[in-house]
């Protein structure tokens, strides 16, 4: 059975509680430099409503396996 | 014109990632409940074997849940490689459910794990039975979100076709939350789950039970996995007798095709056990039928008709010609006619859009589709029959040995003597494969008989699929194929060591090969 806090013990006081708080906050930082890193803005594909437009609605038939593959940046 | 080379392999990949990953999340979804179960048992009695079961399930949990977690993240990725149309035209919709499971059930599921796993010496008995309930919970509300995405594929609600961004957009958020296929799929499926997790108690502790080895401890586990397994199968068939009444509501050539009902009988439809699907001729060979069933199973009354394939094509031709109008009304507003008369023509129509767009794998300007393409796209707006009268079949099947099979463990279990059945044990040992049977070939019948559409009546899975090379999709086909092929060995290897070893490898020196070598 685990020790009970005693009632007088402030809560940051617990092992506990302070280790899950380090790992929320590791957590969160690692979010916020995954968001800054790749996603500071939205992700819209270039062209991207012409691109399905022209999918759906073009008259030509021919369309090359991998003519709009975007370039890696 | 798109290669349909690249469509097939794409597709292939997505079902072999599907498939492969819903070996673990059922498992999951079933162990995350008896668990907690277990330990509400552990809270309430004191009992030290109860704590220990928790320990022992759990640690076979936590090897289903990585893998389960890993095999989950590929699929997510292949809408942006694979499916980028798709992605591009129904993306609003569909992305959002996706966010919302990965952002609340997930987090809340992953972050008390780990309190699950590292916890117990640091939690009071109630707190820790708090956090194994919302590990429960948090993987069950990652279903209905996944589930949420999966309804709207099969019956999109809530959404309009907008011709200016070509795409799909939400205007009722509520409509999705509550697509009736969603709700149903979902009650379903997370039933099924807890099937796969009884039955998979159920078989371990059989194998203890015969090998006559951890008994009080196998007992117990039996007892819990028999009870709840009877509650969930009982479950799964009242809920899959909803979700076949909805399936039947609005996924008319779905059912059509599931019960190879070729031709619109007078109600009620019987229902065919079996029979052998003949697609060509467009007839159901030696079929065996229950007068009834199939119009108060579908219909709920016993004067709806249940509509035949035969009917269902002269109807789709319809449709397909009324959205090559729509197509060419798209056209226009497209090229910047876009008049209050043509958006109103468009308007009345592009519910049809869909139909018309199926024209594209035949012919490059749908407006001038030939008669002969005309017919070909009708003809494939119905699934292959026979793939899907036989796997629903196997999943019923499966689903109704079960029920035999709890039926007489709870039994044996509530009469205290399921030791003295060696057959009964064996039964259960046997069944292991039985709910992965039934929930794979489920999810083939919702899924492929979804086909020839990715988005029911809206999108084509032949225009879905990434402008990339057939290279490129063997390329990662096979290395996923390598690495799944990995997991899956590093799991068996693991499952099969802890189950042999028991509640042993839990080093508490109480259980059979401790004692052995005491």
């Amino acid at each position: 059975m685990p020790a009970l806090p005693s009632p007088d013990r402030a809560w940051w006081r617990i092992p506990l509680v302070r280790e899950l708080a380090v790992i929320l906050l590791l957590k969160l930082a690692l979010l916020l430099g995954i968001r800054a890193y790749w996603f500071d803005q939205p992700v819209v594909p270039v062209d991207g409503t012409e691109r399905v437009a022209e999918r759906l609605l073009s008259r030509v038939p021919a369309e090359s396996p991998v003519s709009h593959e975007e370039q890696p940046q | 014109m798109i290669s349909e080379a690249v469509v097939d392999l794409s597709r292939l990949q997505f079902a072999m990632t599907a498939m492969y990953h819903f070996l673990f999340v059922p498992l999951t979804l079933g162990l995350a409940f008896l668990l907690a179960i277990m330990e509400s048992v552990y809270v309430m009695t004191g009992k030290q074997v109860y704590k220990d079961m928790v320990k022992f399930w759990g640690k076979l949990f936590g090897i289903n849940f990585a893998l389960g977690v890993t095999t989950g993240l590929t699929m997510e990725f292949q809408f942006g490689t694979n499916w980028a149309y798709y992605s591009h035209y129904v993306g609003d919709i569909f992305g959002a459910p996706l966010a919302i499971e990965g952002l609340m059930a997930f987090f809340l599921e992953s972050t008390f794990i780990g309190l699950f796993f590292f916890g117990w010496d640091r939690l009071s008995k109630l707190q820790h039975l708090a956090v194994t309930w919302l590990v429960a919970i948090g993987s069950n509300m990652s279903a209905l979100w996944i589930l949420i995405a999966n309804g709207w594929m099969q019956n999109p609600v809530g959404a309009e076709f907008n011709y200016q961004t070509m795409r799909m957009e939400l205007v009722d958020f509520g409509a999705l939350l509550f697509n009736p296929v969603a709700q149903v799929k979902f009650v379903h499926t997370v039933a099924a789950g807890y099937v796969t997790g009884a039955v998979f108690v159920l078989a371990i502790s059989s194998y203890y039970l015969l090998k006559k080895r951890d008994q009080g401890f196998a007992r117990r586990s039996f007892a819990i996995a028999s009870a709840f397994g009877l509650a969930s199968i009982l479950s799964v068939i009242v809920l899959g007798d909803e979700s076949g009444y909805e399936v039947g509501d609005v996924q008319k050539t779905k059912l059509a095709a599931i019960e190879a009902e070729w031709e619109t009988h007078p109600a009620p439809a019987s229902f065919t056990v079996i029979g052998w699907p003949n697609q060509a001729e467009q007839r159901t060979d030696y079929a065996i039928k229950i007068p009834y069933a199939l119009g108060i199973i579908a219909t709920r009354s016993l004067d709806k008709q249940v509509s035949g394939i035969k009917d269902l094509l002269v109807q789709h031709e319809a449709r397909i010609r009324t959205g090559m109008t729509a197509y060419g009304l798209l056209q226009q507003l497209r090229e910047g006619d876009d008049s209050a008369a043509t958006k109103a023509a468009f308007d009345a129509v592009k519910d049809d859009l869909g139909y018309g767009l199926l024209l594209k794998k035949y012919t490059a300007n749908v407006v001038d589709a030939s008669e002969a393409q005309i017919q070909q796209a009708t003809l494939d707006t119905i699934p292959n029959v026979f793939s899907l009268f036989w796997s629903f079949r196997v999943m019923v099947g499966s689903g109704f040995l079960l029920l035999a099979l709890f039926a007489c463990a709870f039994w044996a279990s509530a009469r205290k003597n399921e030791e003295r059945k060696p057959w009964l044990l064996k039964w259960a040992l046997f069944s292991l494969p039985l709910p992965w049977l039934a929930i794979q070939t489920g999810w083939f019948v919702a899924e492929h008989g979804r086909q020839p559409w990715s988005i029911a009546e809206v999108l084509p899975t032949y225009l879905s699929a990434s402008s990339v090379s057939e290279g490129d999709v063997w390329g990662s086909l096979l290395a996923l194929i390598a690495f799944y092929s990995v997991l899956l060995v590093i799991e068996m290897y693991l499952m099969i060591k802890f189950a042999r070893l028991g509640p042993s490898s839990l080093h508490t020196g109480r259980y059979h090969f401790e004692q052995a070598h005491a």
